[in-house]
This record gives structure tokens, sequence and C-alpha cells, in this order.
């Protein structure tokens, strides 16, 4: 077996995240504390119609997510992971109504191994050390560029051609017995992105970005050979986690607070500002303006989270109409977090590097609101100018609002604090897109469908590529490929 | 034969440099008809200095009720802010008023544009009782220094002793506290007559506690 890996170290997305891995059904850990719980269970609370999310869910590959789930979660467990010796969780957003977070344990202390020290070090690294154990090759730095099919959209697929990433040479690679494409689903394709939702445009982050790509290369090259998209209701962005709130303020990559010593600092740029009273900033869109109350927030513990945060990403997206050639048009753009001295002293920031990302155009500072205005434009992706007066006159008016205690714009709860005290700060506060729930059809083993319906011989979907289930986290991806694998180590070998 | 000639002829233009400004400590709520002070800066977008220069406010009606002359040094933490602070007198009645500062920039040396910017602030009857709050960790009821104490429009920190005095008019106020690492539920206080209250204050995890437990799995939100 050969794995063939774009980035320069394994683990895409789940090396970054926090390790936690919601399977059910009677694990070992869920039996300890006492949780009952079945693959029926699990099939009917991730296809419940209640719950905004689950309703859209595919039922057959529900069903063999469900089935399989304690069986992935024996595989893990005897191939090095190691889970947190904790009372599993349940976070009412994602639609499961049993605790089933199971987290991981972080792999070292080590930031080069875990590379933000993040928890889904956990999970990856003991899977590539038992990959490598058993033979498994790993070709780092090779994007897979096409798919080899036997005619262009018939007959088996036979492999794949890969790009170097060092020299843009290629190389094709046979497949003796089928190709499994996981590129991680395709929230960092513009291509993509906006196939699902045309706001996406190219100002958002993605969710653990730098460090990997939401790539859409399975799903690309996938179409290019026929493949259809499937369970496309799922890619809704009021689906939970889609988007998110940035973390943190003032850089590009606000998903996780990258730390300096992280390998792949120099991508991120900084680690950013997180926000603990949203009191304390306005956010505006790219013309200066604001456009929702600020203090929104995710809540984890409602049914398919808090409905009014996804009102907030529409505000941030749309909000802003700019004239292009005489017609009004509405754009994304940035969104930036406005504050001042005083904030700064509240929330303890340090408004240096490495915390802000100055040098990229992602933190300004300046001595008076129309000077920060004017700095924006230094900002890749603030392609129309914000007006001095424009932002000045917001903040005026925001500032009355203090003086009266309401907002009769957006209703932000009592508005506490003016943004007066030079000098002020302008901190990229832009959405990100986060999981891609939407990808290639794939059936309940993971076999690929083309658009007429007709599986594709020796072809195989996992992880965020793959269509069917919206659950938030790590199972829905290591499921899928538990099952695709061993579906296609059953596959004749190819002529 | 005809010869051409062409005279490169210089046009000599100046643009004006821009300006902008800052409005800052301006205390609100004031009290009817007392004075107050508030800070008014300039800056020169090509960071000129502006030492010596007049600024003025206006109210609502556009009459001159303050006026000031730009300082020696930049304010700090900034570039080429120059500043200067202003006496002004609220006005007899409550609510919400604005005025607006204005800056001609008439005895530069070289040109500029002129500006001018609006702020606001509130007016509210003079102080009749001193409400003094005292910050405590219930736990422990050690006191807890350096919080903000908020009542209704009204904001302050609590000394080394967890104690705020604070003056107000009589009416019922929303009290509320903010510091890092402690939480304690906003409660209505009634301003009838000088009072003490006693807010008892739960520990909660400090922002740094946090971020290092969103590391942990118990504290990551995500997958």
């Amino acid at each position: 077996m050969i794995a063939v890996e774009e980035n320069t170290d394994v683990g895409g997305h789940a090396m970054i995240s926090g390790g936690v891995v919601h399977l059910g059904g009677g694990t070992s850990i869920q039996k300890k504390f006492g949780i009952v719980d079945s693959a029926d269970q699990v099939y009917l609370e991730n296809t419940r119609p209640d719950h905004p999310m689950m309703r859209y869910n595919d039922r057959n590959i529900v069903r063999a997510f469900a089935d399989h789930n304690v069986e992935v979660f024996d595989y893990l467990v005897k191939h090095g992971v190691k889970f947190a010796d904790a009372q599993p969780r349940v976070m009412g957003a994602e639609g499961n109504l049993t605790a089933r977070r199971h987290p991981t344990v972080r792999w070292s202390d080590d930031i080069k191994e875990t590379i933000n020290g993040s928890v889904g070090s956990g999970l990856m690294r003991a899977l590539e050390k038992s990959a490598r154990a058993n033979g498994v090759e790993i070709l780092l730095q090779h994007r897979m560029t096409s798919i080899v099919r036997k005619n262009p959209t018939s007959g088996r697929v036979l492999g794949i051609t890969a790009t170097n990433a060092k020299d843009n040479t290629s190389v094709n690679i046979r497949a003796r017995r089928a190709v499994i494409a996981c590129t991680g689903g395709s929230s960092s394709n513009l291509v993509l992105r906006t196939i699902y939702d045309s706001r996406l445009t190219e100002e958002y982050q993605v969710g653990c970005e730098p460090y990997s790509r939401q790539s859409g290369d399975a799903e690309q090259q996938g179409m290019a050979i026929g493949a259809s998209l499937g369970s496309t209701s799922n890619q809704r962005n009021d689906s939970f986690l889609s988007l998110q709130k940035t973390a943190y303020i003032g850089c590009r990559y606000g998903y996780a607070r990258w730390n300096p010593e992280s390998p792949f600092f120099h991508k991120a740029g900084a680690s950013g500002l997180s926000v603990q009273d949203y009191q304390d900033v306005i956010l505006v869109n790219l013309l200066g303006e604001r456009f929702y109350d600020e203090t929104v927030s995710v809540d984890l513990y409602a049914v398919g989270g808090n409905r009014a945060v996804f009102d907030y990403f529409a505000a941030a997206m749309s909000s802003a109409v700019v004239e292009v050639n005489g017609t009004k048009k509405r754009v994304g753009g940035p969104i930036w977090a406005i504050f001042d001295r005083e904030a700064v002293k509240r929330e303890k920031w340090d408004p240096r590097p490495p915390f802000v990302d100055e040098a990229n155009g992602y933190f300004f500072s300046a001595d008076t609101l129309a000077q920060l205005a004017g700095k924006l434009a230094r900002n890749q992706y603030q392609k129309f100018p914000m007006t001095p007066s424009a932002l000045q006159d917001t903040v005026t008016k925001y500032n009355s609002y203090v003086d009266m205690g309401k907002d009769p714009d957006f209703n932000k709860p009592t508005p506490r604090y003016k943004i007066q005290t030079p000098p002020f700060y302008a901190a990229w506060a832009t959405p990100i897109l986060h999981d891609t729930y939407a990808g290639l059809r794939v059936n309940e083993k993971y076999q690929v469908i083309d658009v007429f319906g007709k599986i594709i011989p020796s072809f195989y979907c996992a992880g965020e590529s793959a269509a069917g289930m919206t659950l938030h986290g790590l199972a829905r991806c290591i499921v899928g490929g538990y099952i695709a694998g061993t579906n296609a180590v059953l596959e004749g070998i190819a002529d | 034969m005809i010869q051409t000639h062409q005279t490169n002829v210089e046009i000599s233009r100046t643009i004006p440099h821009k300006t902008s400004i800052a409005v800052w400590d301006v205390p609100s709520p004031v009290a009817m008809n007392c004075s107050f002070k508030v800070k008014v800066g300039m800056q020169c977008s090509a960071t000129c200095r502006l030492t010596g220069q007049a600024v003025d406010v206006r109210d609502q009606a556009g009459a001159k009720i303050g006026e000031g002359k730009l300082g020696e040094t930049p304010w700090t933490g900034t570039s080429a802010l120059y500043w200067a602070e202003i006496e002004l007198a609220a006005p007899g009645t409550e609510g919400v008023s604005f005025r607006s500062v204005n800056f001609t920039a008439a005895e530069l040396e070289l040109p500029h544009e002129g500006v001018s910017a609006t702020f606001s602030f509130r007016t509210d009857k003079p102080p009749e009782h001193r409400v003094t709050v005292k910050v405590i960790e219930r736990k422990t009821e050690a006191p807890v220094e350096d919080v903000e104490v908020l009542l209704g429009f009204y904001r302050a920190s609590t000394d080394e002793r967890g104690a705020v005095t604070i003056g107000l008019p009589k009416g019922t106020y929303e009290l509320s506290i903010r510091k890092d690492g402690y939480t304690a539920q906003p409660m209505s206080v009634d301003v009838r007559d000088d009072l003490t209250v006693q807010v008892e204050a739960l520990t909660a995890p400090t922002r740094s506690e946090m971020e290092e437990k969103m590391m942990e799995f118990e504290g990551y939100p995500w997958g």
C-alpha cells in the first residue's frame, strides 16, 4: 500500500484537531462509564428528523457508519491510539444525544511531532506509526493531479498521477487493487466551495490551514472521470461548524492559536488575539459598516447550534454593497474588529508580533480612525477602499449607542465601551470555513458512484471528501476510511 | 521647414495634507450644568508638527463652546497625534448630547485640509448618594481588587480593599462586575440613600487557563 500526501508531513486537519473521535454503539469506554449505546442508537440519532443537520444524512451511509463504530474503536486501540480515560461527552449542536466524544491523548510534548501541541496528534501519529510498521509507504509532498481510468469515463480505475511539489515532476502510480481518495474535503478549493455556496469567495480562511488544505482534489479529479457529488443538502452553510467565527483575531489563520514554536508558524504568521468580551470591539465589513450584534456566539449545546450565528455569517458575507460601473454589487470581503487602547488594556492583549500579523496585512494600528481606515488597503482582500469618514461615522454612532445604553441597529446587549482612546486598531476577524459536509457520492462500501448512479470500479472515497454525513469531527472520516479500506483489499488485482 | 518649439511648463501645485481627529476621555455620564474636560487630538497624514494649532468645539447649533491649542508632544503610543485638553460645560438637561470638534488648519506653513468630527456624551442628574460596592471572593471572603464595577452607565474599579465608591442620582441600577478569573450574577440595586453593596464573586478559569484547557481534550470544543 502506498499513501500519497501533498503536505510535508502526515495527518491533515486531523493532526491539528482536538482529537475528539465521536464513536459509539457501545465502546469499551462507554461501557466503563455506564453509557448505554448501540449501533441502532447511533443510526437513529444520526438520521433524526428534528435536527437541522442529521435530517439530511444519507441513511445507507449512516447505517454503515453505525454498524462499524465499535469495530473501528477497537481497531484504533489495537493500532496504538490512546484514548483519555474520561467520560465521553455529548454536544447538542452536533446532533448526537448519547455521549460519544472520545478524546485521544496528545502524542508527545515535542511540538515538532504534534505540529501545534495538538491533541489530534494522538490519533494521527499512532496511525502513522502503525502504518509504517506494517509496510505502508508514505509518499510526502506529492499531490494527486489526476485519476487514471481505463477509459475517460468508463472502466476500472487504474491508478493516479501525482506531482512532486519539490520539482514539479509527475509520477504515475498503478493501483493493484483500488484507489481510495481522501483529500480532506473541499473548503480550501475556491471552485468547489462556490459550487455549494457562491458567497464563499477567496477571502475566507479554512480551519487547520496553513498546515493542511481541504484541497478538493478527490472531488475534482473524481468528477473528471465521471463521479457524482452526493448529499449536497448537507453542505448548507447553516450546518453547525461549516462556518465559524474566528477564534483568534489579527491573523489570517484564526482557527487555532498557532504556537510560535510550531514548525508551521512561519506560514501562520501570528498567534492571534482571543476576544474575551465582544463588548470590547465592534465588527465592521470592508466598507467600515457594522452588520450584526458582535456578541453573537455559537451555542455548542443547543440543538443545531445557535441559529442566530448563521444570520451573523450571512450578514458578514453580504452586508457590504459596492458600486461597480454604475451598478450595485453585494460582496463579502474582510471583517475587521475595531478597537482602541482601552480595549487592549481590558482584554490584556499585546498587540505586537508574534500575536498579530502586521507584516502580511492582517493587523493595523493608527493614531486616528480615519488613518486606520486608509491603512486597510494594504490587505490583499480589501478590494474596495474603506473611506475614512465611513469608519469614523460608524464609531461615532456606536459611541452614541453606548451613551444611550442600547443599539437600535443590531440590538447588541447594552453596548458598554466607547471606541475613543488612541491608538486605534483593526484586526482581521473574517469568518472561517470549517467542515466540508458534502463530496463524492459513495455507497455503503464507500465505493464512488458516477453521475449515472453506477459504481466506478476500484475507486473509493472517504473522509471529508466523501458525501453522506454531517456529523462533525473525526469519526465519520475514520469509519469511512476503515470501510473503504476493508472493501478495497477484497478487490481483485488489476490486469 | 517648420520648426516646432516645445516648451515645458512646470506647473507647481501643492496638494494639501489630510488631517484627522480623535476625541477621547469623554466622561459619560456627566452631571447636568457641570464642567468637564475632553482630549482632542489632530493628526496630519504627513505627520507634520501641529503644535500650537487651534481647535474648537461647537454645540449642535454651531456655536463655539470651547477651544484649545495643540500641545508640544504627540499622545502616548501615537506617531503624530497632537492634542489638547478642552473644558466644556454640560447642558442642563438629561440625555445624550452631541458636540463637534473643528480644525481649520489655517495657520500652518504648508496647506492642510481642515477636518471636523462629532462626539457624544450623556448627561445625568447630579449625584445624590454614594454607593460603595465591595467585591469579595465567595469562598475565602478575600477582597478582590481591580474589579471593574458597572452601575448602569457608571463605571469604576475597586481598590486594594476590594471597594469602590460611586456617586449616583436616585434610581435603580443594574450592578455587574468584570475581572478575568471572576464571575458574579448581575443584580439590581435600588439607590434611595447612601448604601454599601457586597458582591460575592465566584472564581472562574482565567482566559489563559481557558486557553490552556482548549489545548486539552476536556476543553476543546471542536472535533
